[in-house]
């Protein structure tokens, strides 16, 4: 009488495999739909590294983070890294070099803004819980850096072997372009070796070097169509996040910092970057993390082209930030192809604007010579253009912003951990994890001080600051 | 009503008339025999004259007998459950008896494990029964909310004062990190007690299925606590078995009966939280903010506001800086707060208000600010409750038949909530042969909802916005009148556009209905071989079909597509269909009878079948088309959708012996064995015993009677096996519920298989006593239990960096001990005159985490499993601690003194990793009745309470921060600032990072917000003490109703349920209900967040018999 039991207990409802392509859709979308949304971009990355302040609600650009949100992004983020792996294994297996190639891609992107939050956090041990592994150990940054390194070099040489496999209808980044991935593996293995160039100078070095000496076979974006923008469907459920938040709620707005930069500098985005506050028609910033909400008529609100299509984008990487990574490399000295750091910066620039709807090349040429872009062989205005130029990208902004110290912000005046003199160095670790893995992280999370600071991130090199 | 017209006769007891042996005829005496308790004729009673052996009789359907007796005889009148009497005939051709309810019958007869019933006496293990009587003394319509405090070691949490709520109840603790609900049966077969789950977030309750069983069809309920008890029912009793037992027609005579029973209640909500009536909306208008600014102590720029302001007066300050409405979006002066920081109530200023008349430009002219304290409570109205139900009944010799038919109806106490439900019942057993009987019994339940309110941290909870997130000055009166009004700038009319509905568009347009048919029941024939052998087939089934129909109209919130250009997404819907279906099929071989003259021996031997299958699916759109037409053609975009099908088999043989020894030794045997189609095939088969014995030494040894009546010792031991739910074997790919463009977008699940599953055992061990003391009159029953769960099945929460998020495993050991005791009190015992009866049930449970779970490869530990978590604040199960550890963020305390450290801000500093802050488990629960009577007269009271049983509560936490709870204004801190320590934290030892003491002035707003970083201010003692019910009830005489041949009896009841909160911790001050939960699931174990209030319930009901 026991004969129909595995019958009755095969789920009808769930495939035990899926094609691997459809997986590969998942991970690009929920890393889209989680990391670049309200809560998981602009109201914490994206308020750390000065592009927007909150209008209203205006507890995380205060520090008043909320824990469940730690949570979900810390779950998210290993649920993203656990199918790319599944992406990567079963590419592995059935020899497709392209898809195991996309998969490690992705994979070592979305570990890198892991690392970048967290610090320390589980890695070698990680996504291994169909292994037994299900207290896994915390890894250093300094050793997970390597790791994405050599993960981005092997896929970098996969999709440099020239296989010819799809990646399927699943490629929502590039529509099934292999080429597009391979400019995107190379790409970010420069952004990798530029946040590390201060701690890590040769190994930055050799890896810039060697991706700039061999351009066909480690070929890098080399126009705003090769972005790495994830574009999205513009009905619901699928609708762009920083749009959907919008849909219901006014809480965010470009900061003080970032108007008052662009309007220093005539910069021709700012119209795109932001709207003139609603009172008055003035450009007007607000403060980053008040202890309270301003009247929020009288402050300037984000450009439509970032929040007001449905149909928006979420930016993973540009082509102005690797010229802008060249330019820096080569104003270090580095072998970047023989282009020089001044002739870099100024595409970099262009690139934004151009990539902004302004493809004037004489306005271009006039923001080019105003004083404060000028080229004059400093950093300061190089990463201040970079930074500019990464706006929507919270996570890449924030990042940089730490390394660089450009531009130079103050913590929060209305921040409830008073003795700081820089916004947040990191994320805490969730509630969950000293639970639920309490030995393994309690080292790691010692090191953090009033949930937002303590031990810097192994590659921000910055003294001084707390 | 405890008007009892059905009485309940056991099979032990024939009914109709039997024989009579008649010897010499002096005079024949007639009359009726009633029940004391109610009035109430009692058929089947035994007359017997004294000295005889057989002459006597027995009474028929309406309680009268006639025999023919000795003139100067004495009858003897005995019936089960009752304390028989002697009576003189003293010549006397009428003789009515009133008989006495025994307090603890000696030879009472429960119903078991399969419908068998049993001499309680003879039984090794606690059993409790409530008789329907019990049950239907209010107008409570879940019969699990009218369990509450009469049944020892049962712990029942009504979810709220919503209509249609489910009720979760536990016996015996916590057994299992998961489901830990009992199973329940009706007439010997297992029901469905679906529900879905409402998690600790919250959503609609829907309500679990049991609460559909009408009261008014209830004869009697067994709660039968432990493994032992439940043995014979198998995997699916581990948490024990309530049997239900529906009334029958048995008894009913060779006539036609007709019963009707009438209830009518109203019901108020009657535990509200204590809201701050001193100040209004907004953010620093408190009057100790502007005494600061004016002595230059704070700039404008230190609390945020524009720093070109020049405020001269409070009146300048308030609606400057603290409230000033313009569009209810934050374009004006904090108007789109939903925070009571606001400037001060009934002061004379006046103020813009969203209510406020529009001067010529289209401004809000400033109105006066005033208090409106029973805002929250005018929300509310009130509800009631209407039950009918009517009853025909007849027996015959060959068989009985009962058909009833009810209807109730309730209005919740929310506007626009509502709960009908129509009740179909047919029960009837024919004898068809001498050998052959057969039974059937059918119930048809129609439930509809138009609308159930959502509950917890949601935005269709309405009490998430009025109850916690509140301008405290807002008009609920004006609200009501003007919600289906808009602005002229396009917003729905409203104190908040920001973040809230209406409340009242709420109820009324963003609904969830319910439609929900089920049919139950089982079919048996049984033949009696002999007395050595009796077969019964018996097949049942449970089956419904329910649509969920999910509404939000357009202009919800919810549905903006854009705040700036005020534009809607037209609505949304989401429609559910659920199909159950239980199915179960037996064949039960039952024998016995005596062994020489001083042994009994009685066997069962049987085999089950069980199918279950779920088949739910749901239909849905984020956009509509065209504006609140609910159609999935109106869909804009793409529809949402999904759909789900379960099943699960197992198959069961079981046996049972039972050994008698001079009625007061026995001794019984279970064995089980189950097959379960949802663990690996090396495993499906499973095998379990229990042994359980009792030793009536009252019997046996010599022992007066005066002293004790009854005593009784038992004794057992039982395991129980359980193989889990489908599909937990693999781990399967999830598709998102809406593709791509087009494209699936596949993951893995999200839960880890376990490796090589088996099924989990519980073993539990018990010991007890039942003893009766001074003539009956004390009567004590005390069980002790340890109940171990090992090999638990189970998903547990991992760390998320696994790449999963719940590891389904077999692991851990939960214990469980307790002890339950019942008093029962004979205080005053005058049969015909006044009498006092109490019963006390008291029960002590511990539940402690033995060990979890080792990886077999790894050796990796679990270290905690989180059973539930809202917040960040997590509900735990961690090796050697008690189940249900409740840990959050806490205040930093200093390690030496345990003072709270307070930080140069003046402000508390709080802990970056969860503390231990409380345990939900509460240390104790009890109830104690007290009944009185006098001639036909009845009074009843219950009190139940509870020691102990921390909550966190999500309606204390926020409702300090957002400034609308009474603590915020309390000894002037909003007009004089406060020092954390003298002001507020008063018992708790505070100081500064520098060990110096705290003198640091601080603004109310800043302190009570910075009760964000922990969780110690919202943790809730739980412990309550409740006057439950109270109950006053009339029966017309029996020598009334006699003179009326065509009324059988009659009484009249008047009641109020939910009385009253007698006692509540000092750590409430929210002051909410502590009896709180969500669903009948573990997800909101200890959890409350924005309850919807419990409501007084006071109606009366009327029993008809004719």
């Amino acid at each position: 009488c026991t004969n129909e039991f595995e019958d009755i207990n095969t789920n009808p409802n769930s495939p035990v495999e899926a094609p691997i392509t459809n997986v590969l859709a998942y991970v690009i979308q929920d890393f889209a739909a989680n990391y670049f949304d309200a809560w998981g971009n602009m109201n914490e990355p994206e308020t750390y590294s000065g592009h927007l302040g909150k209008i209203q609600y205006v507890d995380e650009a205060r520090y008043m983070y909320r824990s469940g949100t730690i949570s979900d992004l810390w779950k998210k983020v290993y649920r993203d890294l656990k199918n790319a792996q599944a992406v990567i294994d079963q590419a592995d297996k059935t020899q497709a070099i392209n898809m195991k190639a996309a998969g490690m891609t992705i994979q070592a992107y979305i570990g890198q803004i892991a690392t970048d939050r967290w610090r320390d956090m589980p890695y070698t041990e990680a996504i291994k819980g169909d292994q037994g592994f299900i207290t896994p150990k915390y890894d250093k940054q300094e050793d997970i850096y390597p790791l994405l390194i050599a993960q981005l070099k092997t896929a970098a040489d996969l999709f440099a072997s020239g296989s010819t496999d799809p990646l399927g209808e699943g490629d929502l980044l590039y529509a099934g372009k292999v080429a597009n991935w391979q400019k995107f593996c190379n790409s970010l293995r420069l952004r990798v070796a530029i946040r590390i160039s201060g701690i890590n100078p040769t190994l930055s070095k050799s890896i810039i070097e060697e991706i700039a000496a061999n351009p066909s076979k480690y070929p890098v974006f080399s126009s705003n169509t090769d972005n790495a923008f994830f574009n999205w469907v513009g009905t619901s459920p699928y609708i762009e996040p920083w749009n959907n938040d919008f849909r219901s709620r006014d809480d965010h707005g470009p900061s003080a910092p970032l108007i008052n930069t662009l309007t220093t500098l005539n910069d021709p985005r700012l119209p795109v970057y932001a709207k003139p506050a609603p009172d008055d028609n003035v450009y007007r910033g607000v403060e980053i993390g008040p202890i309270s909400s301003p009247t929020i008529s009288r402050f300037s609100r984000i450009g439509a082209r970032f929040r007001e299509n449905a149909a928006g984008f979420s930016p993973f990487m540009r082509y102005s930030e690797v010229l802008f990574i060249m330019s820096e490399a080569a104003l270090k000295g580095w072998n970047v192809g023989g282009q020089t750091a001044e002739k870099l910066y100024e595409s970099g620039v262009t690139a934004s604007l151009q990539e902004n709807g302004i493809t004037d090349a004489a306005v271009a040429t006039k923001y080019l010579n105003e004083t404060g872009v000028k080229w004059d062989g400093t950093t300061t205005k190089l990463y201040t253009q970079k930074w500019l130029a990464l706006f929507k990208d919270g996570h890449e902004a924030w990042a940089e912003s730490r390394r660089t110290d450009v531009p130079l912000l103050p913590a929060a005046s209305g921040s409830p951990f008073p003795g700081h003199t820089r916004p947040p160095f990191r994320y805490p670790y969730p509630a969950e994890e000293t639970t639920l893995n309490g030995a393994n992280s309690a080292a790691s999370v010692a090191d953090v001080k009033d949930n937002l600071w303590g031990k810097q991130m192994w590659w921000d090199t910055r003294t001084g600051v707390n | 009503a405890l008007i009892a017209f059905f009485c309940v006769p056991t099979d032990f007891v024939r009914a109709a008339p039997v024989k009579q042996f008649s010897k010499t005829a002096d005079i024949e005496i007639s009359g009726v025999i009633t029940s004391k308790d109610d009035g109430s004729p009692l058929p089947g009673a035994s007359i017997l004259v004294k000295g005889s052996s057989n002459n006597g009789t027995t009474t028929d359907a309406d309680g009268k007998y006639r025999l023919n007796v000795p003139e100067n005889g004495t009858l003897v009148v005995s019936f089960i459950g009752f304390t028989s009497q002697e009576v003189q005939v003293n010549g006397r051709k009428t003789l009515d008896i009133v008989l006495v309810s025994d307090l603890k019958q000696l030879n009472e007869v429960v119903v078991t494990a399969l419908g068998m019933t049993r001499q309680k006496k003879s039984l090794g293990y606690s059993i409790q029964e409530v008789k329907g009587n019990d049950l239907v003394q209010s107008n409570e319509q879940n019969v699990l909310n009218s369990l509450s405090g009469k049944v020892a070691g049962v712990q029942i949490t009504s979810a709220s004062g919503a209509v249609g709520s489910g009720s979760r109840i536990v016996l015996r603790g916590n057994n299992s990190f998961g489901n830990n609900q009992p199973l329940f049966v009706v007439d010997g077969v297992p029901v469905s007690n679906f529900s879905t789950d409402v998690g600790s977030g919250g959503s609609v309750d829907y309500g679990s299925a049991i609460s559909e069983i009408d009261p008014n069809n209830i004869a009697s309920m067994s709660v039968l606590k432990g493994a032992n008890a439940a043995a014979l029912y198998g995997y699916q009793a581990a948490n024990g078995v309530i049997l239900i037992t529906t009334k029958n027609g048995k008894g009913s005579g060779n006539k036609m009966s007709v019963s009707y029973s009438g209830g009518f209640s109203t019901e108020r909500p009657y535990i509200l939280p204590k809201y701050q009536n001193q100040y209004g909306q907004g953010k620093y208008g408190e009057e100790y903010m502007w005494k600061q600014y004016q002595s230059g102590a704070i700039t404008l720029g230190d609390i945020g506001a524009d720093e070109s302001l020049s405020p001269a007066t409070y009146q300048d300050w308030a609606q400057q800086v603290g409230f000033s409405y313009k569009d209810g979006l934050g374009n004006g002066v904090n108007d789109g707060v939903d925070e009571s920081w606001g400037p001060r109530l009934d002061a004379g200023l006046n103020i813009p208000q969203y209510n406020s008349p529009l001067d010529a430009n289209g401004n809000r002219t400033a109105t006066p600010w005033i208090s409106h304290p029973n805002n929250v409570k005018d929300f509310f109205r009130t509800g009631y409750t209407i039950d009918n139900s009517l009853a025909v009944t007849n027996a015959t010799e060959n068989g009985d038949t009962r058909l009833a038919f009810s209807n109730q109806k309730q209005v919740g106490t929310i506007p626009n909530t509502d709960q009908k439900r129509y009740t179909i019942q047919l029960n009837t057993t024919q004898q068809l042969t001498k050998r052959l009987k057969t039974n059937a019994l059918i119930n048809y339940v129609r439930t509809e909802n138009d609308n159930l309110v959502g509950q917890g941290y949601n935005s269709n909870n309405p009490m998430q916005s009025i109850g916690g997130w509140f301008g405290r000055q807002v008009d609920m009166k004006d609200l009501e009148a003007n919600y289906e009004k808009t602005f002229a700038n396009g917003m729905p009319y409203n104190w908040n556009n920001n973040f809230h509905d209406n409340p009242y568009f709420n109820v009324y347009n963003s609904t969830h209905g319910r439609k929900k048919d089920r049919m139950y029941g089982n079919v048996s024939a049984t033949y009696k071989f002999h007395d050595w052998l009796t077969a019964m087939v018996r097949v049942g089934q449970d089956w419904s079909s329910e649509r969920r129909n999910e509404i939000t109209y357009n202009k919800s919130n919810s549905t903006l597509t854009s705040m700036a250009d005020k534009t809607w997404g037209g609505g949304k819907f989401k429609e559910w269909q659920y199909s159950l279906s239980e199915f179960n099929a037996d064949l039960i071989l039952t024998g016995g009878g005596n062994i020489g003259k001083d042994f009994s021996l009685n066997y069962t031997a049987g085999a089950n079948y069980r199918n279950n299958q779920q088949i739910n699916s749901s239909l849905g759109a984020d956009q509509l088309t065209v504006p609140n037409l609910f159609t999935i053609s109106n869909t804009k975009g793409s529809p949402v959708t999904s759909m789900r099908t379960t099943m699960l088999r197992s198959n069961s043989i079981f046996g049972q012996a039972s050994f008698g020894y001079k009625e007061s030794l026995y001794l019984d045997l279970t064995a089980r064995n189950d097959w379960n189609s949802t663990l690996p095939s090396d495993n499906w088969s499973y095998f379990y015993p229990s042994a359980s014995a009792s030793w009536v030494f009252t019997n046996m040894l010599d022992i007066n009677p005066n002293i004790i009546r009854f005593g009784k010792l038992r004794a057992s031991w039982a395991s129980v096996g359980n193989g889990g739910s489908p599909y937990l074997l693999q781990a399967p790919y999830i598709a998102n519920a809406a593709g791509f463009n087009g494209t699936t977008l596949y993951s893995i699940s999200s839960t880890l298989p376990p490796l090589n599953l088996k099924p989990e055992k519980a073993n539990s061990t018990e010991i007890g006593t039942e003893l009766q003391f001074l003539n009956g009159r004390l009567g004590l029953d005390a069980t002790y239990y340890d109940k171990v769960t090992t090999n638990q099945i189970m998903q547990v929460n991992i760390s998320n960096s696994t790449g999963f998020e719940k590891l389904q495993l077999n692991a851990g050991e939960i214990q469980n001990k307790g002890v339950e005791l019942q008093l029962n009190l004979g205080i005053i015992r005058k049969p015909e005159g006044f009498n006092w009866d109490m019963n006390v049930n008291w029960a002590k449970n511990s539940s402690k985490v033995n060990k979890l779970y080792e990886d077999p490869v790894t050796k990796q530990k679990l270290e905690a499993y989180t059973i539930t978590s809202a917040w960040s604040l997590t509900v735990d199960a961690i090796p050697g601690q008690a189940y249900g550890v409740m840990r959050g963020n806490a205040f930093l305390r200093d390690e030496a003194t345990n003072a709270i450290i307070i930080g140069s801000d003046g402000l508390p500093k709080y802990t970056s990793s969860p503390k231990v802050v409380g345990n939900v488990m509460p240390d104790w629960v009890g109830g104690i009745t007290n009944s009185f009577s006098y001639k036909n007269l009845r009074m009843s009271f219950l009190l139940d309470m509870r020691k102990g049983g921390d909550v966190f509560s999500v309606t204390q936490w926020f409702g300090l921060q957002s400034g609308v709870l009474e603590p915020t204004v309390a000894g002037g801190i909003r007009e004089n600032g406060l020092i954390v320590g003298q002001d507020v934290l008063k018992g708790e030892k505070v100081m500064l990072e520098n060990g110096e003491a705290n003198n640091i002035r601080v603004g109310a707003r800043d302190y009570f917000q910075s009760l964000w970083g922990g969780k110690e201010t919202a943790i809730i003692d739980g412990s309550f003490i409740k006057l439950r019910q109270i109950e006053l009830g009339y029966t017309l005489p029996a020598s009334l109703t006699n003179k009326v041949t065509w009324l059988k009896g009659a009484g009249l009841s008047v009641f109020a349920h939910n009385v009253a909160l007698l006692y509540t911790h000092k750590s409430n001050v929210a002051h909410i209900d502590p009896e709180t939960g969500f669903g009948v699931g573990n997800d909101g174990l200890g959890i409350e967040q924005y309850q919807i209030p419990s409501n007084r319930s006071v109606g009366v009901k009327l029993n008809v018999k004719f």
